[in-house]
């Protein structure tokens, strides 16, 4: 859907990116993941067609954004980071307000304007002002307005920041439920524990560069990483764990095993009962959720230790 | 107009019940006291004062809101949703100066009729017609700068307080001072010597302002539609630039101003050099403050 050709961004003193290549996938979450100063809110907006490149080109569905940005935004949607709605406005006002900017027919306004209220939990509250909501509520509202005109794309800065866990809870849910419904992602965030939850792939970005593209799930790699605990250490583990079917990448650290596993439920009861058999002290399997930290700091840190060019 | 996404929400937020009731009471009470001090006639002394609460109004609180309009959706962090929107260029220009101006139009029309009302018995109507037309013009003309030079500013910075909003004002005031000058100078009052010449053809002032500032009104809207599209990622080329400069000088230098029953002051010519020397000069540092100004002649394939 999102095709990025070697796209290179310079503030008047400074490059910020560095010939950008990358592609996001359609019908993916795709987490954009990097330190602070890494580029990835410049990269976004080069994007969406809201920075104009240096030189590269960013193509949405084979149309050049920075061509035809028009014609781009009416299917794509931007949340920043630090995002605005107009406090005098009542929710209704705000969400059928930017459904007509983007283009709704006025006699679908009312029906777009319900549906995504509903889709963020806001409809008792489509009568109160929307400077009156709290910073969850705003978020909401202010997500509501992004998605209210459907786009087939949607990128989101650093969506989670300053909401509280029940409130991620609920975000991580809508961004599954919009993925399912057909729509397209892009999230930044620094809480990679919860883009785990609900992102496809990943692009990792360092010093306006990105470092490492990868799938985590879905159509393409239906592999998840597993965290295997047991009650006391087994000899000869790794070889047990990469003689099951679907195991791979082991990793074994004391009494615990961490390990990619490709099957569904019952695959998974099938390697626990196998492994059971064997005598492996079983005390508990889950899936292992600071894989994607782990990969993202390793990635970081072999970017860190290979020598640069003296020019870059 | 009742399609325009950007100008009904100007409407959502200026108007409430309140302030509809509030303008025509305040202003309403105002101008009822000065006719009760002026022993109750309507004369030249209440039009002036209804014309100095159209000044406050319009010229200093409209061209405030002008000039924060757009720089305000900066502030606020939904500049972004707007540029992405579909709302057009023109568009986006006409509901920014006149959504968020609308307010201060409600008021200054109310003090119009009071204006029109102290004069009806004194001066013939269609010159009231042309004094209201040129305090609206300059009003129009006073929030058109404001924001055009707020537009200016935001494609060099994104931050805006309350000084750099006052700097954009006050360019804009400044091109309401032909409004001030008809209030200062009186030419509603006595327009025997009030003539001049543009390219041997002699014209009443009054006339000759009324289109002048009507064509220049023109000019801003222009203007702002321009540094619109470049927001909205459109490219501009530099023909409508040239347009205006050639435009501007060749107004100016065929003005000059003088007593028909004097000989002219001082030579033609040497008044058209100076004066279109000062207006190239005035344009060309413009253009050079805008940092788009001149890569703006690589993309010739738009206007």
């Amino acid at each position: 859907m999102i095709d990025v050709k070697n796209l290179i961004f310079e503030y008047p003193t400074k490059r910020v990116l560095h010939d950008i290549d990358c592609v996001i996938e359609k019908g993916s979450i795709t987490a954009l993941v990097g330190p602070n100063g890494a580029g990835k809110t410049t990269l976004i907006r080069c994007i969406v067609g809201l920075h104009a490149p240096y030189s590269g080109q960013v193509f949405f569905d084979g149309d050049d954004v920075h061509e035809h940005p028009r014609e781009c935004h009416r299917r794509m949607a931007y949340l920043s980071d630090v995002f605005g709605v107009y406090d005098q406005l009542s929710v209704r006002q705000c969400l059928s307000y930017t459904a007509r900017a983007y283009g709704v027919v006025s006699i679908k306004i009312q029906s777009v304007v319900e549906a995504a209220a509903e889709r963020l939990g806001l409809t008792d509250r489509l009568h109160e002002k929307s400077g009156a909501l709290s910073r969850g509520l705003r978020q909401r509202l202010a997500i509501a307005q992004a998605i209210v005109h459907e786009p087939e794309f949607l990128v989101l800065d650093e969506p989670a920041s300053g909401l509280d866990p029940e409130a991620r809870h609920s975000l991580s849910q809508l961004l599954v439920n919009l993925r399912g419904g057909g729509m397209t992602l892009l999230v930044s965030s620094h809480i990679l524990a919860e883009l785990e939850g609900y992102c496809t792939d990943m692009l990792i970005m360092r010093d306006g560069r990105i470092i490492d593209s990868r799938a985590l799930k879905g159509a393409a790699s239906r592999a998840r990483r597993l965290r295997l605990d047991m009650a006391q250490p087994t000899a000869d583990l790794n070889t047990l764990l990469e003689a099951q079917a679907g195991v791979s990448q082991v990793v074994v650290d004391g009494n615990v095993a961490s390990f990619l596993f490709e099957g569904d439920l019952s695959a998974r009861h099938g390697l626990l009962k196998n492994l059971i058999e064997d005598g492996v002290a079983i005390a508990g399997l889950s899936e292992d959720r600071v894989a994607l930290q782990d990969a993202y700091i390793a990635q970081i840190h072999e970017y860190d230790s290979t020598p640069k060019d003296a020019g870059q | 107009m009742r399609g325009n996404p950007e100008f009904i929400r100007n409407l959502w937020q200026e108007f409430s019940l309140h302030r509809l009731i509030m303008m025509p009471a305040v202003v309403g009470i105002l101008f009822l006291l000065i006719y009760l001090i002026h022993d109750s006639t309507l004369d030249g002394w209440t039009a002036k004062w209804a014309i100095l609460i159209y000044f406050v109004i319009v010229y200093f609180r409209g061209t405030r809101v002008a000039s924060e309009s757009v720089v305000q959706e900066i502030n606020g962090k939904t500049w972004d949703t707007q540029r992405m929107s579909s709302v057009g260029p023109w568009s986006m220009a006409w509901a920014k100066l006149f959504g968020s101006t609308i307010y201060a139009w409600y008021g200054g029309l109310i003090c119009l009729g009071l204006y029109w009302m102290s004069y009806i018995e004194i001066i013939p109507d269609n010159r009231i017609f042309k004094l209201v037309l040129i305090y609206i013009v300059c009003g129009v003309i006073a929030h058109a700068t404001g924001l055009l030079v707020s537009m200016l500013a935001i494609q060099k910075r994104r931050d805006f307080g309350r000084l750099q909003i006052t700097f954009y004002q006050i360019v804009g005031l400044m091109a309401a001072v032909p409004g001030l000058y008809i209030l200062l100078f009186g030419i509603a009052d006595d327009e025997t010597y009030k003539v001049l010449v543009w390219y041997d053809t002699v014209f009443p002032l009054i006339d000759f302002m009324v289109v002048t500032l009507l064509v220049y009104a023109v000019w801003a809207l222009v203007g702002i539609w321009r540094l619109m599209r470049a927001e909205l990622q459109m490219v501009n080329g530099p023909w409508v630039w040239l347009l205006f400069v050639v435009f501007s000088v060749g107004v100016s230098t065929g003005v000059r101003f003088l007593h028909p029953d004097i000989a002219p002051a001082m030579p033609a010519i040497s008044l058209k050099a100076a004066t279109g020397y000062v207006i190239l000069v005035i344009l060309t540092y413009i253009i050079l403050l805008n940092p788009r100004g001149p890569s703006c002649f690589a993309g010739c394939d738009g206007m």
